[in-house]
């Protein structure tokens, strides 16, 4: 019952190295263990053959990735032609074995060095290359192959070929060493080889300085070209083809190289599949009988139909898995160092390795006994499957996932296809819960997925099962493999592809990051640095502390980067204070700066060393090619292991330019040169500064000398806070609505009085002056150190220079921005505000070109949010215009400060200037704006009344309006452009003027008037109590009233809550459905005409009351009086007669009776009757017009149809 | 309180309107009234039914300078009636200064700064500065025959909202016969329009502002240029992608091209309407019409 390990019967062949160094490892011991591989024999070849031809190249270039076997084959090489001996001969019986023919050819050619010779070899010159000049290389090789073909350095030393090697330093001059080699070639044939060549080229292409080693490379080559007594053989050995390597330099340097590049014969070290199954064949050695198991897989390939990939016989694969062979090269290649890292699987004891499991497996009981006795066939040969049975262990590819997983995973990270490996490693690490047998298959899938190229090698269901069915609980059989992976497909862990027959654990796609990046990198070529920098890492800007500090406004400058082929676009906007470039170009250049350099200080930077700005395009170019490809990625969201990968390019990339960065713009740098450009373009030789920020306050010192100290951060932030904003505008409200009073009339102390002490009052802006508090101009330096002199001269400048035409506020906020004042947007509206209140008298504030009469609150809120809106104009007024002004606010009454100025200027001391346009034009503007929309549009006015109106209404400009529009339309002189007048002729302009305004004041009351009348007149009431009598009679009787139209008469004649005024808009809004107020001059004819009807109405509503009623009143008599025309009109009234007129009308009655009766007789009484009645009831017009102008009222008897109530 | 009953009307025949919110004030506070008119009918019937009931009640309104000619004309036969200016609140603050401080984006149901800047901040500014912390009886127009609602509660301590039409069982026919009466009848928009507020508000219907269109072309080509220039503006603030448009879903020259079709649909509905309830005022028959065409909630402080 013992149980027998694997590794008792199976075990590794031979001795693999890891890795080789030409200079160090001893020859035996590498040939010792060597595989002379397909392409090993070919490179043999091809020395050997030019060895013997004396015309052709001798200088080679052996490109290969790493760990396939390059150094090996450099050792191999030693020992071909090293001196004669053990080695040479282990190494002439491993060719001969190979290929026999080459070992003849070799021998003849090694006779060519004469018979010493061939006895003592050739001069074996090896050296690995460091980072450093391929002449330092050189001549340690050349060293290192005198000391070795001479024994000891010693014995090198005596020899005179050798000797200028040890007396001429460490560094010789490249002349020196071509003499050298010359040397040493006159002794023996000479075998140069430099591993790691690379590491040279690297050097070259990041220095970029040494010239030399081109030109060394280029003698080299050609030296082992020329024919001479013995033959130099040149053999560099490297990863990448030589352009590769220098592919950052410039376009003559890289045409330089290429010419090197073809005196090399490049020979690719590149391993085929056939000659890669070979080597892995070679490894074990299997004391167990595996011609069954072998019988099996060849069974497995068939049916799974990778049979024809194969190239060796299959039972000298064991322990491997078929496909384990299969996957193995191909896996090294991308994940791992080729056959270094395939031959640490096979053969080292690391974790997870071949040997590792041979010492792990145990070879079952059963087996062990039958394998003893050699004479049985095995079980597992008769099994009923195909797949089942006893199978013998073998590696499988879940194996060989784990091996990768812990050996590799590093390596992977930085292979080609690194994305891919990521994102598997990570789904099965993260992924929970699975079973072993599950997790055997997922593996397998794994590394399908992970070397799938397309054709048979993919995780197709039948590799997976030829692979995961080991015979191990879960995976038995081909059918519990495949219960597994339908498991797995269910939980989502690896989905079926069908259109590539695959299962797949990763679900992005194929993205080759790296050559997108090339290709964008290609791209970028044409894109200039400056650019390139400004997109993909722009600066951030700096700080002029010290001057920050001390002014308490921050003073922030741009940083961009500048070169000939870029357009330096500066943020005109007023964000910045100014900029700094730094210039990535080497060219002189002359800066459009667009005027920028003239407002604000621009700062140059320039760097003299020109290498340091080829590493800075490098690394720039680099990081902007990746995060083109991560824009790009991301854009369509390829997948997201990608996105991660180029994330940590992007980030890894974008510290290596952050460093060149600093290297170069770091400030103080020795070949930094700076400038200041634009208006005082400055040289910035002398001065040395601690920083930048030190030498940005200087320049700040010098240009923004006229900047007040802020002594409130909320007003000289940037931008300002909401809470700001508000503390602002409840301080300009205070402004503008309490000037006169202290602190503005602030209570408190919020932020606005914070504002207020800091700004208006520290300055002096607003304080007392000759007893009055209100704002002027800020006390002078002397007595305050704030000085906000300058900014309160810009504002006035400015004011000046709005006298001959609209100026836009913005305007003004632009030069309070720009040095030398430099202010803070927070600040403008404040100080602005204060200049126009101080000159408020002689400015017109515009909103959208028209002029505003008063700074109301609204407008100012306005003005604070869009001051773009607003302009300003300054009147100032002299001689006639003077005058004028002078009447009218008298006129007007304006409470004037230009009175007291007047005074001054009575005494001779005041300025020229003595009222103000403005002060006038207000209050003449908002007494016309309050009269009712009838008064605005009626006709019913003088004509001067009317002309008044419409320029007072149309008027847009102040002075046009006082000094011509209402000239013109009072029928005086304009006084627009003249300074001669008489003192007479404008106070007739004047008092016309107030004549008009009176009139149009008046007019709406002239309206009421009328309607009055018309009522008294109506209702035949002719008295100041008119509405009180109507009132009383009306009210007798509302209650009969059903008509609605009537009742809202009825109602509105009644009313007693109204006064009169309001009494007759009312009834007029009743009768016409208007309001008054709105009425037009039709609506006034209307309103005759419809209160007419109504009264008729109403009158016959009172008849038939009448008729009803006994006594409606006392002292009074009623009597009916109708008539009725030929014309259809009919009439009738109920007229009252006080009884104690009665006696006095008698006596005219009788007198008008007798003298009618005296003219025409009998009728006349009758006819007179009739013509009263007509001219009274109102049908014929001549009567009634004489009758209501001769002031008679309507009370009247008659006779016709009287009745006598009592 | 009262100043007097006056003749037939409402009033009289609902009984004596007693003011039983007042008791518990003392008598040593000042009281104070105010009532909003909104230009429409119902706020109007109010305001004629509390004239002669309360002494001294401050009338108001909210001015967007943005109203109907109608709305005007109707305020200025209100304002004859009363024989008293109502309050223009807001003077100086109209809908293009609001616009201006909103940096040329106009209101939408989204961001709804005309009521809460011309409505709602100007009621309470005016609240806060006429009366400071003295008791404010708010009277507001809510009809009896009206679904529940409230109206606008100030947020302020001291003002009470007082519901004398809903309290007092006016209905819609005693809101007309109020204004019948008053002599102050209908505001002339009710032809085309039922609900007060600016001529471009965005609650209204597409058949109003067919009307619009119809009765006020000038005001419509305003509304058309408010439009367009905030398309402008939109852009200038970065919500490049949005168009503004005051109705939803197109802009008003689109909508206008549609006229016919969206007017045809009213006549359909009026006369559906008019099959399912007999004998009714065509001004009633308006409102069921559009609101049947569209349930779009109007504007309540605006319509209030």
């Amino acid at each position: 019952m013992t149980s027998y390990l694997l590794s008792e019967f199976v075990s590794v062949k031979q001795r693999f190295a890891r890795s080789v160094n030409v200079e160090r490892d001893n020859l035996v011991q590498g040939i010792e263990g060597y595989i002379l591989t397909g392409r090993a024999l070919d490179v043999v070849a091809r020395v050997v053959a030019v060895l013997s031809c004396s015309t052709v190249d001798r200088a080679f270039s052996l490109t290969g990735p790493y760990g396939s076997g390059k150094s090996s084959l450099a050792l191999f090489l030693s020992a071909l032609f090293g001196p004669a001996g053990t080695t040479r001969n282990l190494a002439d019986k491993l060719l001969a074995t190979c290929d026999s023919s080459l070992a003849e050819q070799l021998f003849v050619a090694r006779a060519k060095g004469g018979k010493d010779g061939c006895q003592r070899g050739f001069v074996l010159c090896t050296a690995v290359a460091q980072r450093e000049s391929v002449a330092v290389t050189l001549f340690r090789a050349l060293r290192a192959g005198a000391i070795r073909y001479a024994g000891s350095e010693a014995c090198a030393r005596k020899r005179k070929e050798f000797a200028g090697l040890f007396d001429c330093g460490e560094t010789p001059a490249v002349s020196a060493l071509c003499r050298m080699v010359e040397r040493v070639a006159s002794v023996a044939p000479v075998l140069l080889v430099l591993d790691e060549f690379g590491k040279n080229l690297e050097q070259f292409a990041a220095t970029g300085s040494a010239e030399d080693d081109l030109f060394l490379l280029q003698e080299i080559a050609e030296w082992a070209v020329l024919p001479r007594s013995y033959p130099v053989l040149l053999l560099t050995l490297q990863h990448l083809a030589f352009e590769d390597y220098v592919a950052g330099i410039s376009v003559t340097q890289r045409r330089e190289w290429s010419k090197v590049q073809g005196r090399f014969v490049d020979i690719p070290y590149v391993e085929s599949a056939a000659q890669a199954q070979t080597l892995i064949s070679s490894v074990f050695e299997s004391k167990l009988d595996v011609s069954a198991w072998a019988a099996e897989m060849r069974c497995v390939a068939d049916k799974s139909g990778f049979s024809a990939l194969l190239h060796v016989d299959i039972e000298q694969l064991y322990p491997l898995h078929l496909l384990t062979v299969l996957v193995l090269p191909e896996l090294c290649a991308r994940y791992g160092q080729n056959e270094r890292t395939l031959f640490s699987f096979l053969a080292s004891s690391s974790p997870g390795a071949v040997p590792t499991f041979l010492e792990q497996c145990c070879l079952s009981e059963m087996f062990e006994t039958k394998t003893s006795e050699k004479t049985q066939k095995k079980r597992w040969g008769t099994a009923e499957s195909e797949f089942s049975g006893d199978m013998l262990p073998c590696v499988r590819l879940n194996h060989v996932y784990d091996f990768f997983l812990q050996a590799n995973s590093t390596m992977a990270s930085a292979s080609v296809s690194a994305s891919r490996w990521i994102e598997i490693e990570t789904r099965i690490r993260d992924v929970a819960g699975l079973g072993p047998g599950e997790l055997r298959v997922l593996k397998t899938v794994a590394v399908l997925n992970l070397v799938a190229a397309g054709g048979v090698l993919r995780a197709s269901r039948p590799m997976i099962i030829a692979s995961a069915a080991d015979n191990e609980a879960g995976t038995k059989d081909a059918a519990e493999v495949e219960a597994r992976l339908a498991d797995l497909e269910t939980r989502g862990i690896v989905t079926y592809r069908e259109f590539a027959d695959e299962y797949r654990i990763w679900s992005g796609s194929d993205f080759d990051v790296q050559s997108a990046v090339r290709l964008a990198r290609y791209r970028l070529e044409s894109e200039s640095v400056a650019a390139v920098l400004e997109r993909v890492r722009p600066q951030t800007p700096v700080v002029a502390a010290r001057h920050s500090q001390r002014t308490g406004i921050l003073r922030v400058f741009e940083r961009h980067y500048v070169d000939a082929m870029t357009e330096v676009c500066l943020d005109e906007r007023q964000v910045y204070d100014g900029a700094v470039l730094l210039c990535v170009d080497l060219e002189e250049q002359v800066l459009e700066l667009n005027g920028y350099g003239n407002s604000r200080p621009v700062l140059l930077a320039t760097v003299s060393d020109p290498r340091q700005i080829t590493s800075l395009a490098e690394a720039a170019r680099d990081l902007a090619a990746h995060v083109d490809v991560l824009h790009q990625v991301e854009a369509v969201s390829i997948d997201w292991v990608v996105i991660r990968e180029l994330r940590e390019r992007v980030a890894a990339a974008m510290a290596v330019l952050d460093v060149s960065v600093e290297r170069i713009f770091g400030f103080e740098t020795k070949f930094l040169e700076w400038q200041v450009l634009g208006r005082e373009s400055v040289q910035g030789g002398g001065c040395v500064f601690r920083s930048l920020s030190a030498r940005l306050s200087d320049v700040c010192d010098r240009y923004y000398f006229g900047a007040p100290v802020i002594r409130n951060e909320m007003l000289s932030r940037r931008k300002m806070t909401s809470q700001g904003v508000r503390a602002r505008r409840e301080l300009i409200e205070a402004m503008v609505t309490c000037s006169g009073e202290p602190f503005c009339g602030i209570e408190g102390y919020g932020p606005q009085r914070a504002m207020y002490e800091a700004i208006l009052s520290c300055s002096g802006i607003h304080r007392e002056r000759h007893g009055e508090i209100g704002f002027g101009p800020p006390v002078s330096e002397q007595t305050s150190s704030l000085g906000f002199e300058l900014a309160w001269t810009v504002i006035e400048d400015f004011f000046r220079e709005a006298e001959a035409s609209l100026f836009g506020v913005d305007e003004i906020y632009r030069r309070l921005l720009l040095p030398p004042v430099g202010l803070r947007e927070g600040l403008l509206p404040v100080l602005f505000i204060a200049a126009f209140l101080s000159y408020s008298d002689r400015l017109a504030l515009y909103e959208n070109g028209s002029f505003v009469a008063r700074l109301e609150l609204p407008v100012v809120h306005r003005l604070l949010r869009n001051p773009d809106l607003f302009s300003v104009k300054s009147y100032a007024v002299s001689g006639a215009r003077a005058a004028v002004v002078r009447r009218f606010s008298a006129m007007l009454q304006v409470p004037d400060t230009s009175a007291k100025q007047l005074k001054k200027l009575a005494k001779g001391k005041g300025r020229s200037r003595v009222a103000s346009v403005v002060r006038v034009v207000g209050p003449l503007l908002k007494r016309v704006q309050s009269l009712p929309l009838y008064t605005q549009k009626t006709r019913r006015m003088t004509q001067q009344a009317l002309a008044v109106r419409s320029a007072l209404f149309t008027a847009t400009e102040p002075d046009e309006l006082l000094f011509s529009a209402l000239p013109q339309a009072v029928e005086v002189a304009s006084f627009a452009s003249r300074d001669v007048y008489e003192e007479m002729e404008i106070i007739e302009f004047v008092s016309r003027v107030e004549v008009a305004l009176s009139e149009l004041e008046s007019c709406f009351g002239v309206l009421r008037n009328h309607l009055e009348k018309q009522l008294g007149s109506c209702f035949s009431v002719q008295d100041n109590d008119a509405r009180l009598i109507i009132a009383d009679r009306v009210s007798q009787f509302s209650d009969a009233v059903f008509d609605s139209d009537i009742t809202s008469f009825v109602l509105g004649l009644t009313d007693t809550a109204l006064d009169r005024d309001e009494w007759l808009d009312y009834l007029g809004m009743i009768v016409t459905g208007k309001a008054p107020m709105n009425w037009v001059d039709e609506d006034l004819h209307r309103f005759d005409l419809r209160l007419r009807e109504l009264t008729a109405s109403v009158r016959r509503l009172e008849n038939l009351y009448y008729e009803r009623c006994e006594t409606p009143c006392e002292g009074f008599e009623a009597v009916q009086i109708g008539f009725t025309t030929a014309k259809g009109v009919d009439r009738q009234r109920v007229v009252w007669v006080d009884k104690t007129a009665q006696a006095g009308l008698d006596v005219f009655v009788i007198e008008a009776l007798a003298l009618a009766e005296q003219l025409l007789g009998p009728p006349g009484r009758e006819m007179l009757l009739a013509r009263f009645v007509q001219g009274v009831l109102g049908d014929d017009t001549k009567l009634v017009d004489t009758c209501s102008e001769g002031g008679e009222s309507g009370v009247c008897a008659g006779d016709v149809r009287t009745r006598q109530r009592e | 309180m009262f100043a007097r009953v006056r003749g037939n009307e409402a009033g009289r025949e609902q009984g004596e309107w007693q003011l039983s919110m007042h008791k518990d004030v003392p008598e040593s506070r000042r009281v104070h009234h105010i009532m909003g008119l909104s230009g429409g009918k119902d706020s109007a019937a109010l305001a004629v039914y509390l004239r002669d009931r309360l002494p001294d009640v401050e009338y108001f309104f909210c001015d967007t300078g943005a109203e109907l000619p109608e709305t005007y004309e109707f305020l200025a036969k209100l304002e004859a009636y009363f024989g008293r200016r109502i309050h223009r609140l807001g003077s100086g603050r109209d809908f293009d200064h609001w616009l201006d401080l909103h940096r040329g984006v106009l209101p939408s149901p989204q961001m709804r700064w005309c009521t809460r800047q011309m409505k709602i901040k100007t009621l309470e500014d005016w609240i806060e500065s006429a009366f400071g912390n003295e008791t404010v009886f708010s009277y507001v127009a809510i009809r009896a025959d009206e679904p529940h609602r409230e109206g606008y509660l100030s947020t302020k301590p001291n003002v009470r909202v007082e519901y004398p039409l809903r309290e007092n069982g006016i209905d819609k026919e005693g809101v007309m016969r109020i204004l019948a009466e008053a002599g102050v009848g209908l505001p002339s928009y009710y032809k085309w329009r039922t609900r007060s507020g600016c001529y471009f508000c965005f609650f209204q219907r597409k058949a109003e502002w067919v009307g619009l269109a119809t009765h006020h072309p000038d005001l419509f080509e305003r509304a058309v240029a408010y439009e367009k220039k905030a398309g402008k503006n939109y852009a200038d603030y970065g919500m490049q992608d949005r168009v503004y448009t005051w109705s939803q879903g197109e802009t008003l020259p689109e909508l206008l091209a549609r006229k016919d079709e969206i007017m045809a649909r009213h006549e359909v509905t009026m006369e559906r309407v008019q099959k399912r309830r007999k004998n009714i005022p065509l001004i009633e028959m308006l409102g069921d019409v559009l609101d049947e065409e569209d349930d779009t909630a109007p504007c309540q402080m605006c319509g209030l």
